[in-house]
Formats: C-alpha cells, sequence, structure tokens
C-alpha cells in the first residue's frame, strides 16, 4: 500500500480558513507525479503534510496501510522520505561530498558506504567530478543537484521536490528536472511541486490542487 | 537507526574547522570572557598571596607568652609547643642583657640565652643551628656592623671565644634591638618570653589559648600578638572569599553559553538542514555538544594562556596554588557553558523544519 492522505484538513492557527478541506488521495507508487496550482493554493503545505513535517490540523496520513503516529513521523520521515527545497540548502563551507553524505550518515550508514553511495549519486546528477569541491564554489543549478544527489543517495521510497526549478533558468531547469525524474532510484516515488507547466509534463501524472482539493490532471 | 557516533564527532569537527571565520571569532570572544575571569582571579590571587607571603614573613601569626614571673617549668611548657597541631615553631627566650664585646670595646650588643624554637620562630629560614656551649648566633645587623660571618670567633665579654655558627634575620621578627648575639640552651628554667609561630588557620585560637599554658594557680600570665590588628588591618583570607569574581564564574558561562546560541542562530538554516535529513534532536544536541566541547576548550586554553603570560609579565609567575584556583574558577565557568550551550542551539532550532530551512 502506498502514501495516503485521508481526510486532510488543514489551518494554520485557529479561525483561519483551510488550506486543505477534507482531502483524500492515495499516491501511486513508482512514478513521478508533479503537483501544479495557483500561489497560495496549499501546495507546499501538502508536500510538507505528506512528508511528515507538518502534522495536519484534521485527518491522518497512512503508509502501507497504517496510520502514521507523531511518534513514528520522525523516524519514518528519516527512513523513507528524502526532500529537495525550492532554496538551496547546504552545508557551504563542506565539501560536495559531505553534502551528499549526509542523509546516509544521518540514517546511521557507515562513514564507507555512505561515501560510495554519495559518489554515486553524484554521478547520477552528473557532479561526479566535483565530490572535494566545497559546497559553495559551485552555481546555483548545481547546487541544486547536488540536493537531489543527497536526497537519492539514500534512496528514498518516496522523493519529494517543493518547487525545486523556482529559481533556476531554463536549461537549469531542464538539467535539474532531468536529475529528479530520471535520477531518482528505481522503485522511488516523485512527488514534485511546481509552478512550471514544462516541468509538470515531464512527469508521469500532474495532480492539480484547488481550492483545498487533489485532482488528477490540470495545468499549472 | 540515527548518527552513529563517530560520524557525528566528525561532523561537528568539520563543522568547527570548516568555518574558519566564524570559529576563529566564537573562540576571540569566548576567550575573551574566560580571558577577564582568569586575569581578575590571577590579578586578586597575586594580590593577596603575595600580601599573605609579606604579612607570615613579618610575623603576622606570631604570638608571645608572658609567663608568671619565675615559673621553673616555663621553657619547657613553651618548647613542648611545639608538638602541638597548628604550631609552626615555638622555643622560649630567657632575661637577654646587654653586655660589650672584647674585641669591640663600647659596642654594645644584647645577648640572651634561647631555645632552638626561638631560633626558628626568629628566622625561619636558619638552617644551622648551634649546638650550645662555646658556639653562638649572630644577629645580621651585628653581622654587618663587626663584618662577622659563620665560622667567625666571638669574645664577649671577657669569657672564652665562642664561634659564630649562624647568622640570623632576628631582625625582622624582633626589631627592637639591632645587635643579638644569641646561644642555645636546654629547655629548662624559667623564661621572660615564649614566642609561638601559628598557622594561618590556627592562630586565633592559639592565640586565645596561650595564657593557660603559663598560667599556675593564681599566677596569670599573659599572651600578645607580635603584631596587632586592628580595623585597618587587611585580612587576606575574607578578602580572597569575597572577591567579586567568586560568583562571577556563572554569569561568564552564561556569556559564553549565550555566544554559542547566538551563532546557532545565524546557523539555524544549517541546523534545519540536519534535521530536515532526519537527525533527532538529541543527536543535534550532541553534535553542537562536540562542536562547544572544541570551540569553548580552544577559548580556555587561548584565555588562560595569554592571561597567565601577561600575569607573568606584570607581576611574578603564579605558583601553583593560584593557577589552581585560577583554573578551578575559569573550568567550572567553562564546563557550565558546555552544559548549557547546546541546549540553547537545540533551543533554537525548535518550531517547524520547513521554516528553519527558508531561513537563509
Amino acid at each position: 500500500m502506498p502514501l495516503e492522505l485521508r481526510t486532510v484538513t488543514h489551518r494554520y492557527g485557529p479561525g483561519s480558513p483551510p488550506v486543505l478541506r477534507g482531502l483524500s488521495f492515495v499516491f501511486p507508487e513508482d512514478c513521478s507525479l508533479a503537483v501544479v496550482g495557483p500561489s497560495g493554493s496549499g501546495k507546499t503545505t501538502l508536500l510538507a503534510i505528506a512528508g511528515l513535517l507538518l502534522a495536519p490540523s484534521e485527518g491522518e496520513v497512512r503508509i502501507d496501510g497504517k496510520e502514521v503516529s507523531r511518534g513514528q513521523a520522525g523516524e519514518l520521515r528519516t527512513r523513507l522520505f528524502g526532500w529537495v527545497f525550492q532554496t538551496v540548502n547546504v552545508l557551504s563551507g563542506r565539501s560536495v561530498e559531505d553534502n551528499a553524505m549526509l542523509s546516509l550518515l544521518a540514517r546511521g550508514t557507515r562513514e564507507e558506504d555512505a561515501r560510495a553511495a554519495a559518489q554515486g549519486a553524484l554521478a547520477t546528477v552528473g557532479l561526479g567530478e566535483f565530490g572535494e569541491r566545497r559546497a559553495n564554489s559551485l552555481s546555483g543549478g548545481e547546487l541544486q543537484r547536488l540536493c537531489i544527489a543527497r536526497a537519492v543517495a539514500a534512496k528514498p521510497r518516496f522523493l519529494l521536490a517543493d518547487e525545486p526549478t523556482g529559481q533556476l533558468d531554463g536549461a537549469t531547469t531542464e538539467r535539474v528536472t532531468r536529475a529528479l525524474i530520471e535520477g531518482r532510484p528505481k522503485g522511488t516515488t516523485l512527488l514534485m511541486v511546481t509552478h512550471d507547466p514544462l516541468v509538470a509534463a515531464q512527469c508521469d501524472l500532474t495532480l492539480a490542487l484547488q481550492d483545498g482539493q487533489l485532482s488528477i490532471g490540470g495545468m499549472a | 537507526m540515527s548518527w552513529r557516533p563517530r560520524a557525528l564527532a566528525r561532523e561537528a569537527w568539520l563543522n568547527v574547522v570548516t568555518s574558519p571565520w566564524r570559529t576563529s571569532g566564537l573562540v576571540l570572544a569566548m576567550a575573551a570572557i574566560f580571558g577577564g575571569l582568569v586575569g581578575l582571579e590571577l590579578g586578586d590571587a597575586n594580590e593577596l598571596t603575595g600580601f599573605q607571603e609579606s604579612f607570615v614573613r613579618s610575623g603576622g601569626y606570631v604570638a608571645l607568652g608572658i609567663p608568671a614571673e619565675g615559673d621553673p617549668g616555663s621553657a619547657a611548657r613553651c618548647e613542648a609547643l611545639n608538638d602541638q597541631p597548628g604550631v609552626v615553631a615555638a622555643g622560649a627566650v630567657f632575661a637577654p642583657e646587654l653586655e660589650t664585646l672584647e674585641t669591640a670595646p663600647g659596642v654594645l650588643f644584647q645577648r640572651a640565652a634561647v631555645t632552638e624554637g626561638a631560633l626558628r620562630v626568629w628566622d625561619p629560614r636558619l638552617r644551622t643551628v648551634p649546638a650550645g656551649g662555646r658556639e653562638m648566633v649572630v644577629g645580621l645587623a651585628l653581622a654587618r656592623e663587626m663584618g662577622l660571618r659563620v665560622g667567625s670567633w666571638l669574645i664577649p665579654g671577657g669569657e672564652e671565644p665562642a664561634l659564630v655558627t649562624g647568622v640570623a634575620d632576628v631582625e625582622r621578627r624582633n626589631p627592637q634591638v639591632a645587635r643579638w648575639v644569641l646561644e642555645v640552651a636546654p629547655p629548662a628554667g624559667a623564661i621572660e618570653q615564649c614566642w609561638v609561630e601559628f598557622e594561618p588557620g590556627a592562630y586565633e585560637g592559639g592565640l586565645a589559648a596561650l595564657p593557660a599554658v603559663f598560667t599556675i594557680g593564681d599566677e596569670g600570665a599573659v599572651a600578645r600578638p607580635y603584631i596587632r590588628r586592628d580595623e585597618f588591618t587587611r585580612d587576606p583570607a575574607s578578602e580572597w572569599e569575597s572577591r567579586p569574581q567568586k560568583d562571577g564564574w556563572p554569569l561568564a558561562a552564561g556569556l559564553v553559553a549565550g555566544l554559542f546560541g547566538l551563532t546557532a542562530w545565524f546557523r539555524r538554516s544549517e541546523l534545519g538542514l540536519y534535521l530536515a535529513v532526519g537527525t533527532p534532536r538529541s543527536s543535534l544536541m550532541a553534535m553542537l555538544a562536540v562542536e562547544a566541547l572544541v570551540v569553548v576548550g580552544f577559548a580556555l586554553a587561548l584565555a588562560t594562556g595569554y592571561a597567565f603570560a601577561i600575569d607573568e609579565a606584570l607581576r611574578h609567575a603564579p605558583g601553583w596554588d593560584e593557577a589552581g584556583i585560577v583554573l578551578r574558577t575559569a573550568g567550572s565557568a567553562a564546563l557550565l557553558a558546555l552544559a548549557v550551550a547546546p541546549v540553547l542551539g537545540v533551543l533554537v532550532v525548535r518550531g517547524s523544519i520547513a521554516e528553519l530551512l527558508k531561513d537563509r
């Protein structure tokens, strides 16, 4: 059984209007999904709830048919999810390889194994020659690909990306999108929030979020 | 399923060394705080221990017991005080008298028979003690005036020549009479005075108990301090206890931990990243504890090093006691800072991870 949201409603503070309204959705496995929708429609909130970064005000998140409790969220987030954010978050003074190893080390992987996996992930996103360089010497697109490498190195079951190309130019967007879609490990479900219809079009399925509800199909 | 301890320690170390500007700024700021604390402690410790030493040297803990006149057992009881706890040295002075030297007619000097302990009270540095008989110790003033030294011969008032076996700086603690010739007598018979030097902590009690040692029946004895004290007399022990920095180390620890917390606040997107990749807050705190250990350790070493160097250049090399006191104060501050700093680091990254990651 895959990742499932069941009657999820979320409000930012009591009395505020709900961003998500009783949303239920079963995310198919081993495919790439783009979530599109107007600004403020709750795309990032949806991603944060699905990725167990945020607990919904109401409703539940289920993985493999089991409801995820608050106590389990941290452990499952570490074990099953990989993240790529719109803003590039790296340890800027550290080497590219150190950054790519981070998710693995956080999971308790031995350093040698983590380094080997990180080198493989960097090669997948086209940064195989950059391992020794400091992260702050990379361009914006290279940094975003580093973030993808960090996320996929741990072979997550769910790879969540929040507007990963939002701050990139056209050519770089193409490279980053390809790295995300084609570079993700086999069996990994990609859930990507994007405003870019060209990016969304490259995914297996596009999901539209509007008025707090998710539907299959739609335009960015 | 979290960080292996070795990997976490390596991560912390790399975070410290790959941010040289942040690390060196933090180390210097913390070193300034520790340095202030250490400098104050060293200054006070030096000043007070210096005063204490000069106070002891000048006889600050010496008392004089005056037995009842003609008490035949007073010499023995005086010398027996050497066996009492808290007594550094005690010795009796028999009735001194004025004499003149054969070799220098007209030069009057004070001659006295003393027990061996009295020589140790009057000049603690005196090594050679005369065996008695025709061996004598001369005071420093007389020795300088007459050109006497150890091995010289002295002919006091028509007697057989006596060998000078020691030159004692008796004037330091007995400055009333400048020229002394002393001979050691056995502790028997009546004495004029009993000089007793106490350890600083035993002085007050010893002084109070001293008259009872020489009181026989109704015959009262008295004791008095060699240096009289009044409200203007300094008390190094109470000054040390009331030094302001004694209670200042928690403040220093708070400032150091606060600096660490402040840098964690500026690093919250970086720390949020650790959380986002699945690092539990407990592991994050452990990582910050290792970082704090390295930074605080460097700062403490740097501060202590330059504070000691400056102190040595300005005053004198601190002794082990002073160094121990200083390191205990600074070490307490460092340990408290090490306990608090990682907690502050984790507190600044509480809340939504997504919000932390936005913050760059």
